[in-house]
């Protein structure tokens, strides 16, 4: 197929071949060729110039499609969020997992005053709105003219949705988060804190500010929430009874040092906390360095057996007061005889403490009390504490004085601490707030012989169950334990009348896993306790009523005095009716 | 001729329809795409209400609100030591059963045997108000099982409790449920 085919009937003949052999042939012929020759170039050129063109875009195309360096990415799937909220801070829990702290989104209202047009309309309808706000102080605020001002932090929604019915020009709202503590004042001292804008202020949420800090994963804390009711319940209780200042108890497991609670009284509501320097602030489980008194004489004790210097059966002759320069120790209930050495618990004597305590010697007497942690400040992860108050140098009046629980100053959680050493088989753990997970390894120090924490934990038994603890037993539950009454120092002596009574004690004393401390901050006598503010009538009675509580919740089987009788003689005829009448 | 234009006018066809599928697909995604975003703000939406009530659930559950409510509603009180035993006497009974051979001494003996003090470990259950009763040691098995309450008898002197209160606490968290063992009390 030709698109231009020849006409018919001219075959074989060109078109003006009659006039090939002329000039005028020739002529022509020079005209047709000159014009076919400038269509042709005209043809090169384009197509040239196309070529060039096609060429480029092809070069640039390889070069974009295939040579490109940062070829474009494709764009990110969208995909459904399912994975939580994020929040500014993570939340605190205790070791179940029930929320301590916990942040929660919120509204703040705020206002650009430069875009009000009529302060005084705002302010009056903002009024209308929320009736609490101080109409005077927002008016100014709205006139100022700034650019910023808030005028209410975290907004209720329906206070919200008031605000925007009243549909005031230059008002913004700003999407923030509260932290909120659901459980308020219970566990205060512990958890602590943070200021208006999220920052850790106090206790846990100081220590772990930057951990909790855009974290999803809660920190979890040891503490057990009804452990810590009952225990402030029971402090409370002691506290409005005794009319005293304060109180402190803690519970600790002895086995791995986590504080399953820890109160200290009087406490605070951290969602309003009280501003300045308010004495509820103050922690005085962790903060309070204390004169501990003869709670200390267990630690004496177990001092001298390990000493090797004292056995068991050694007695101290405790007939006339002690005297050591000026000094002189007496006994509060003197018996004015030789006593062995668990009599010297038993009944408190001082003056046998401190011939104990003389016999092992000051220097074992200074690394022991080292070693169970009683001159280094406690490990635990609060920003709340205090130092111990260690005598130097130490002398041997030290010596004396520190045998029965004067002249240093501890803190509670050490002689929680300590006491959990005592009676664990003599591994000294640090007290912790955080729950030990799985695989997380519990650091601990041997810092005496086995054999030496049994005999002490028998001796414990016997101040509850012969001594001055006698009012902290629970029938069922072998409690050990020990009472301390330290008169408070003031003006460089004692008051008589202001005691700071203390009670630690440990259950189950067969295989001791907690260890408990009461401690009662200036009681004063009530005719129930015929006048009496030492420790067992004051911290062993509340200690009591604790473990009574805690011990069933922890699953603890009571024991029974005559339990062998039972187990040894079943007695016959008494297994079917009774399994069946138990379905 | 006629080919050539058939297979232009399939060409144009096949454009035509991959066009016409592109756009309903494009449209379809977009769609897609506004639900899920829909979708994602509603999850989020439920998740911050699920933090608010999570917060909440821990507010309510205080213990010195659950206890105060308990007081007021349940006839409940705190478990004492003296409420639990252990299942080991309950475990040892069949084989002593199966040891000794079935002895019925009649009803009257039992009455006026005093009973073996069995020395529980909970005998004095002073706070619960109606005293146990006590279930003499040697009483034919089917008659206690047909009176799993027994009423009192007034002269029984030791108010021992009867196995069949055997409560084993499993679990800290289990005594804390309404239902858990000091419930039964």
């Amino acid at each position: 197929m030709k698109l231009f085919p020849r006409k018919p009937g001219t075959a074989g003949l060109h078109a003006g071949e009659d006039l090939q052999n002329g000039p005028a042939a020739l002529y022509l012929d020079g005209v047709r060729m000159r014009a076919l020759e400038t269509s042709r170039g005209r043809l090169v050129a384009t197509a040239a110039l196309f070529a060039m063109i096609f060429g480029a875009i092809a070069v640039r195309m390889i070069d974009v499609a295939v040579l490109d360096s940062s070829p474009a990415k494709p764009r990110a799937l969208p995909q459904a969020r399912i994975d939580g909220i994020d929040m500014e801070r993570g939340d605190i829990v205790d070791r179940n997992g029930i929320i301590l702290a916990t942040s929660l989104p919120t509204v703040s209202l705020y206002a650009r005053p430069h875009e009000i047009l009529d302060p005084v309309e705002a302010a009056d309808k903002l009024a209308r709105a929320l009736p609490d706000i101080d109409k005077a102080e927002v008016r100014s605020r709205l006139a100022s003219g700034k650019s910023f001002a808030y005028l209410r932090r975290n907004l209720t929604p329906r206070q919200q949705y008031d605000v925007n019915a009243q549909g005031i020009p230059g008002l913004y709202f700003e999407k923030g988060e509260r932290r909120v503590y659901p459980h308020g004042a219970l566990v205060a001292h512990a958890v602590g804190m943070t200021d208006i804008d999220n920052k850790g202020i106090a206790g846990i949420e100081k220590r772990f500010d930057g951990a909790l800090r855009g974290s999803r994963e809660p920190v979890r804390l040891s503490l057990d929430i009804r452990i810590q009711t009952l225990v402030r319940n029971e402090l409370l209780k002691a506290m409005e009874t005794f009319r005293a200042q304060g109180a402190t108890g803690m519970v600790l497991d002895v086995h791995t040092g986590e504080l399953l609670s820890m109160v200290s009284l009087p406490d605070f509501d951290p969602n309003d906390p009280p501003a300045g320097a308010n004495e509820a602030l103050f922690n005085r489980a962790t903060k309070g360095a204390y004169e501990m008194g003869s709670t200390f004489k267990l630690f004496n004790t177990a001092m001298a057996l390990e000493s090797g210097r004292v056995n068991i059966n050694s007695s101290f002759d405790a007939t006339r007061p002690l005297k050591y320069g000026t000094h002189e120790i007496h006994d509060d209930h003197a018996l004015n005889r030789w006593l062995t050495v668990p009599e010297i618990l038993v009944h408190s004597s001082n003056i046998g403490s401190a011939r104990m305590a003389l016999e092992a010697g000051t220097e074992f007497q200074r690394s022991f009390m080292g070693r169970i942690g009683m001159l280094q400040t406690p490990t635990v992860e609060l920003p709340e504490v205090g130092s111990p108050l260690v005598p130097s140098p130490w002398r041997e009046i030290n010596t004396i004085t520190i045998a029965f629980g004067h002249g240093l100053s501890v803190t509670p959680v050490q002689l929680a601490a300590g006491a959990a050493a005592l009676v664990n088989g003599g591994v000294f753990r640090p007290v912790t707030l955080l729950a030990y997970g799985d695989g997380r390894a519990i650091p601990g120090e041997r810092v005496m012989k086995q054999r030496t924490s049994d005999q002490v934990r028998g001796l414990m038994r016997m101040v509850v169950t012969e001594g001055t603890g006698r009012k902290a037993d629970v029938p069922g539950y072998e409690i050990g334990g020990k009472t301390g009454t330290a008169e408070k120092a003031a003006h460089g002596g004692y008051k008589k009348k202001a005691v700071l009574s203390s009670f630690v004690a440990a259950f189950p004393m067969d295989a001791p896993r907690y260890v408990v401390v009461a401690m009662i901050d200036e009681p004063q006598a009530t005719k129930e306790t015929y006048g009496f503010i030492t420790a067992g009538w004051t911290a062993a009675p509340a200690t009591g009523r604790i473990i009574a509580q805690l011990a069933p919740m922890m699953g603890i089987a009571p024991k029974a005095a005559p339990e062998p009788a039972v187990a040894a003689r079943p007695t016959p005829g008494h297994g079917r009716g009774d399994l069946a009448a138990t379905r | 001729m006629i080919k050539g234009l058939v297979s232009t006018f399939l060409f144009a066809c096949i454009a035509a329809a991959i066009g016409v599928g592109l756009y309903f697909v494009k449209h379809e995604v977009k769609e897609q795409e506004a639900r899920l975003n829909e979708l994602n703000q509603e999850i989020q939406r439920n998740q911050e209400a699920i933090h608010i009530l999570k917060a909440e659930w821990s507010y309510l559950n205080d213990p010195a609100r659950l206890r105060q409510l308990s007081e007021k509603f349940l006839s409940m009180r705190v478990m004492g030591p003296s409420q639990i035993t252990s299942l080991t006497p309950a475990r040892r009974e069949p084989t002593a059963t199966a040891a000794v051979p079935p002895v019925k001494p009649p009803a009257g003996t039992v009455r006026a045997d005093p009973p073996k003090p069995p020395a529980r470990p909970d005998a004095g259950r002073g706070e619960t108000a109606r005293a146990e009763p006590l279930r003499p040691p040697v009483r034919p098995a089917p008659s206690v099982a047909a009176m799993p309450v027994p009423p009192a008898p007034p002269p029984a002197p030791v108010a021992a409790p009867t196995p069949g209160r055997t409560i084993v606490i499993q679990s800290p968290a289990l005594a804390q449920t309404p239902d858990g063992p000091g419930g039964r009390q």
